[in-house]
């Protein structure tokens, strides 16, 4: 049930108030707040684990390591929060000998978190957790595409915290308009960039700085010295987590031409080894999250399929009554293909041949700058290489996604990918 | 984009050799050739960069003071002062360059101890400058030296209501710098327009708020992140404790800096009912001994930028002093062909007065009589954040709160301005009066993308563990509890959380260490 207008602005008022009082700024008050947020992940994170089947059909180990994530960031946020508060002295000059100069950590004010559906507890509480390390209050707008995590948070998130400095809404477009018509500190959102048009140019009438954390087509370059075997299987692995609905996925492979056969073959028998030959059967493999998307990414797949040029290697079948498509190979992708338009989002990965990591750099260059790049090679002259002539929010080398579990190292995009970024310190 | 949104800043100047639009594009395209070239990537790069820059603003000193004094008819010792601030940066960031540019390397945990994995500084591609005419090098060459630090291409947009510094910097930055990666244009509304529908990777703008919001809105269409460096109305609160005479000179040294055309220049004061009968007269006394009581002829006496200025200013003179509560403590004298007001002072103004209503951006100053710090607070916090606060008072309690209940991009006490010349702290606003930073690291910083890089290995060791997390065997009970163990953090016990509270752990090691010492010392000396 949508939280009414009226309630939305009282809300941030409400907030404000709060903020002004000076509550939040109390470290104690921060600690306490995320030591209640410990808990709750501690004693309901069966709760998480059943909404997000319900939502996403996720697996254990999945949801385990979205949960997971969040504790070594509350953790984290716990333990040094004392820390990263302090004023930061600076080193003083002659003009400046008898001066006290240092640099206030102070909150921002009321900040808005938005939310969306894949990982729809990770974006939501993650963010939440940097907040109140930092003394904000908060509004959280979770996602509505996410019905059963949205329910969830609707619950006990009033239970959880001190209600006095954060609130949940909830609503869709309507809502989530009127919201952005309101005046906060900083706005943190993760979604499409679209969206995040949208989100800055509201922010800009107010002049309200935020942090977007978008997408993109992610790209993968598999050169020929690595063994291919491994290769397929961190790839098999990585792009069907969450089945393949996840911001840094691999979204499209680009593979030397002296490994491309090897590889396709090593992406297959992962595959079946993963899921076995009957996918929908495996408990392991997650669902879309919606027929809206069903249909886009059956769409896309169709389009695909009836090029001539291109060969469905693995994959193909789908369900969707039970929101369901299979891991898909398709091998002989072009660049203006209709996998090369949007971002995926799905469990469809598209292989193209190239020649050497020059075609791949041109390649990556020719498009929007990505959330993620993957680099597979053995060769630190042709990683550093790809990593010096191309520019994207996070690298990886030789594996996907576990820069996620790296604390310290800041989540963000750049270009088309995003603007600011988040973890530990740098959430703070 | 609308026009009439830049009139206030632009103000009907028109450059004297505007940028042709259709070039516009060409030159951002070339720089993004430049960028891909990864010429500017290249530290030695930078450093030559800074240093031609450093030598252009020291040796053509005289030539770039004189242009300071025919736009704002800038004394030596302001001139010189805004020309060293952008050496000095410039001189920080050629110590520092290695350091900064230096990857960060991750702190490592168990998952990842065999990896090798950084945070890589990297530069964010083609950044535009657009500065405005108040310090026209300063705002333009400082936010210069970050973005060259950083690795950047730089297209920079000078104002043109500051119009002979302009021609200047359009006549040497070609001469000075690599024309392939930095370049600037000239132009007033259309090439504005023109150029804040062109793809950046970072703005950076310096000017006033209606603009901010212009530019913040182009970025959108582009999601091209920006810094903004806007305005609003500093206050200062003075205290019944303050030291009058040494708060009279610095108000009137920071206030009348400039001819009142900072930033950060203290806009309005809210002084303690109690210290005003000795404050008047200090403020009197202090403007005469630094500019004369002949203001008009003094050297050190600024001129307002243009006439547009100059009107704005006398039509807010002029209401102020139309109202029968205002008391004049002095001024009111002007001449608008020569861009000259006298100093105004003004006690007994109220938040409702025309002083008090947009940013002044001049020699007016409006003092508010307040019975204590909490109505100056109240005053303070019902308007938006100001870029800069200032207290005046020697009571530390009373200075906390006044901090602790405020919010400002800057909180001086006792004195003004000098935190642009501290190269390590973070200058910017927030709220309306800005966001993001700059000088020293955080300049480099904000022209800067942090991207992490996780690099792992391939080998049967890394593979063997990798497998904990491949279905089918991921949902394994042992395998989940094997990743979680090695993958999570356990909240810290009430053991540690005391211990790290109360054991001074240094400490202990020290004395540790020195009773060693000692005891090594004393059995070496029984031995011999």
């Amino acid at each position: 049930m949508p939280t009414s207008l009226l309630h939305l602005e009282e809300a941030v008022t409400d907030l404000r108030n709060t903020f002004d009082s000076n509550k939040t700024k109390d470290v104690s008050w921060r600690k306490e707040q995320l030591s209640r947020l410990y808990q709750f992940l501690e004693k309901q994170e069966h709760l998480m684990t059943q909404a997000l089947k319900k939502d996403l059909r996720r697996s254990d180990v999945e949801a385990s390591g979205e949960i997971a994530v969040l504790f070594n960031e509350c953790v984290e946020a716990y333990e040094n929060v004392a820390e990263w508060s302090k004023s930061q002295s600076c080193r003083k000059s002659l003009a400046t000998l008898t001066d006290r100069v240092e640099t206030r950590m102070e909150p921002l004010g009321v900040v808005l978190i938005i939310a969306p559906w894949n990982y729809p507890i990770q974006l939501l509480l993650g963010p939440l957790i940097a907040a109140i390390s930092a003394g904000c209050c908060v509004v959280l707008k979770p996602s509505e595409i996410a019905p059963a995590a949205e329910s969830l948070f609707l619950e006990w998130i009033p239970k959880v915290f001190d209600s006095s400095a954060i609130r949940i809404v909830s609503g869709g477009v309507r809502e989530t308009t009127r919201l952005l018509e309101l005046k906060f500190d900083h706005i943190f959102y993760t979604g499409s960039g679209q969206i995040g048009k949208i989100v800055m140019a509201a922010a800009a009438k107010q002049l309200t700085p935020v942090t977007l954390e978008l997408g993109g087509k992610s790209p993968v370059y598999v050169h020929h010295d690595v063994d291919p075997i491994i290769a397929g299987r961190r790839l098999a692995w990585a792009k069907t987590i969450n089945a393949g609905q996840v911001c840094i996925a691999p979204d499209y492979v680009m593979v030397h031409t002296r490994l491309y056969k090897p590889m396709i073959e090593s992406l297959k028998s992962a595959l079946t080894e993963m899921f076995t030959l009957d996918p929908q059967k495996s408990p392991e493999y997650a669902r879309i999250i919606n027929k809206q998307h069903m249909q886009r990414l059956l769409n896309v797949l169709m389009r695909q399929l009836a090029l001539g040029h291109c060969k469905l290697e693995i994959g193909g079948e789908s369900d969707l009554n039970d929101k369901f498509i299979a891991p898909t190979v398709v091998s002989g992708v072009r660049l203006s293909d209709p996998f090369m338009e949007d971002e995926i989002f799905g469990p469809l990965l598209g292989v193209i041949e190239v020649k050497d990591e020059n075609e791949a750099i041109s390649i990556i260059r020719g498009r929007e700058r990505p959330l993620a790049l993957y680099i597979i090679t053995e060769s630190k002259t042709v990683a550093n290489k790809i990593l010096d002539n191309t520019i994207s929010g996070v690298s990886m080398v030789n594996d996907y996604i576990l820069n996620m579990i790296v604390e310290e190292m800041p989540f963000g995009g750049v270009g088309a990918s995003g603007m600011g970024s988040y973890h530990g310190h740098h959430g703070f | 984009m609308r026009d009439s949104s830049f009139k206030t800043l632009v103000d009907g100047a028109i450059s004297p050799r505007p940028t042709p639009l259709a070039e516009i594009p060409t030159i951002v395209e070339a720089l993004n050739g430049t960028f891909r070239s990864n010429k500017t990537k290249s530290l030695s790069w930078r450093r030559d960069q800074l240093s031609k820059l450093y030598d252009f603003v020291t040796k053509q000193e005289e030539l770039l003071q004189e242009a300071l004094w025919k736009d704002l008819r800038k004394d030596p010792a302001t001139a010189k002062s805004e020309l060293m601030t952008i050496a000095s940066e410039a001189a920080y960031a050629l110590d520092r360059l290695n350091t900064w540019a230096k990857p960060v390397a991750a702190k490592r945990t168990l998952f990842t101890i065999i990896d090798n994995n950084k945070i890589l500084m990297s530069p964010k591609g083609v950044v535009c400058i657009i500065s405005t005419w108040n310090y026209p090098f300063l705002l333009l060459l400082g936010p210069l030296v970050a973005a060259i630090a950083a690795g950047n291409c730089v297209l920079l947009k000078p104002s043109e209501v500051a119009t002979h510094t302009e021609a200047l910097l359009l006549d040497w930055i070609p001469k000075v710098l690599d024309n392939d990666a930095i370049k600037i244009i000239s132009g007033s509304v259309k090439e504005a327009t023109c150029l804040l529908e062109q793809k950046f990777d970072h703005i950076f703008f310096t000017g006033n708020e209606s603009v901010g919001k212009v530019v913040m809105a182009a970025a959108a269409k582009h999601l091209c992140p920006v810094t903004l460096e806007l305005g609003g109305k500093s206050p200062v609160y003075i205290d019944k404790d303050a030291n009058v005479s040494v708060t009279a000179h610095r108000l009137i040294w920071g206030k009348f800096y400039n001819n009142g055309q900072t930033c950060i220049a203290p806009d309005y004061v809210l002084a303690h009912k109690c210290v005003l009968p000795q404050l008047l007269p200090a403020l009197k006394k202090a403007l005469e001994e630094m500019y004369t009581i002949n203001t008009r002829d003094s050297v050190e006496y600024a001129r307002i930028i243009n006439h547009s200025h100059a009107t704005r200013l006398i039509t807010v003179l002029e209401r102020q002093r139309a109202l029968l509560h205002s008391e004049i403590v002095t001024g009111g004298d002007y001449d608008r062909d020569d861009k000259f007001i006298a100093p105004f002072i003004v006690c007994n103004v109220r938040p409702t007065d025309p002083l008090m209503e947009d940013e002044i951006f001049g020699p007016l100053l409006g003092i508010i009589p307040v019975e204590d710090e909490d109505e100056a607070l109240q005053i303070i916090t019902s308007r938006p954040h100001p870029l800069s606060m200032f207290i005046f008072s020697n009571n530390k309690r009373l200075i906390q709160k006044m901090i602790d209940n405020s919010q400002s991009g800057s909180v001086l006490v006792n004195d003004f301005l000098v935190n642009m010349i501290i190269n390590d702290v973070p200058f910017g606003g927030v709220g309306a009066s800005g966001m993001g930073a700059y000088h020293g690291k955080h300049g480099f910083l904000t022209f800067s993308h942090q991207r992490t890089m996780v690099w792992r290995g391939t080998d049967p060791f890394t593979e063997f563990f990798h497998g904990f997390v491949y279905p089918p065997f991921a949902n394994h009970p042992f395998a989940l509890s094997f990743v979680n163990y090695f993958t999570t953090h356990r909240r810290p016990s009430n053991f540690k959380v005391f211990f790290d509270k109360y054991v001074p752990v240094k400490l202990v090691l020290l004395v540790a260490g020195i009773a060693l010492v000692f005891e090594i010392g004393r059995r070496v000396g029984v031995g011999l």
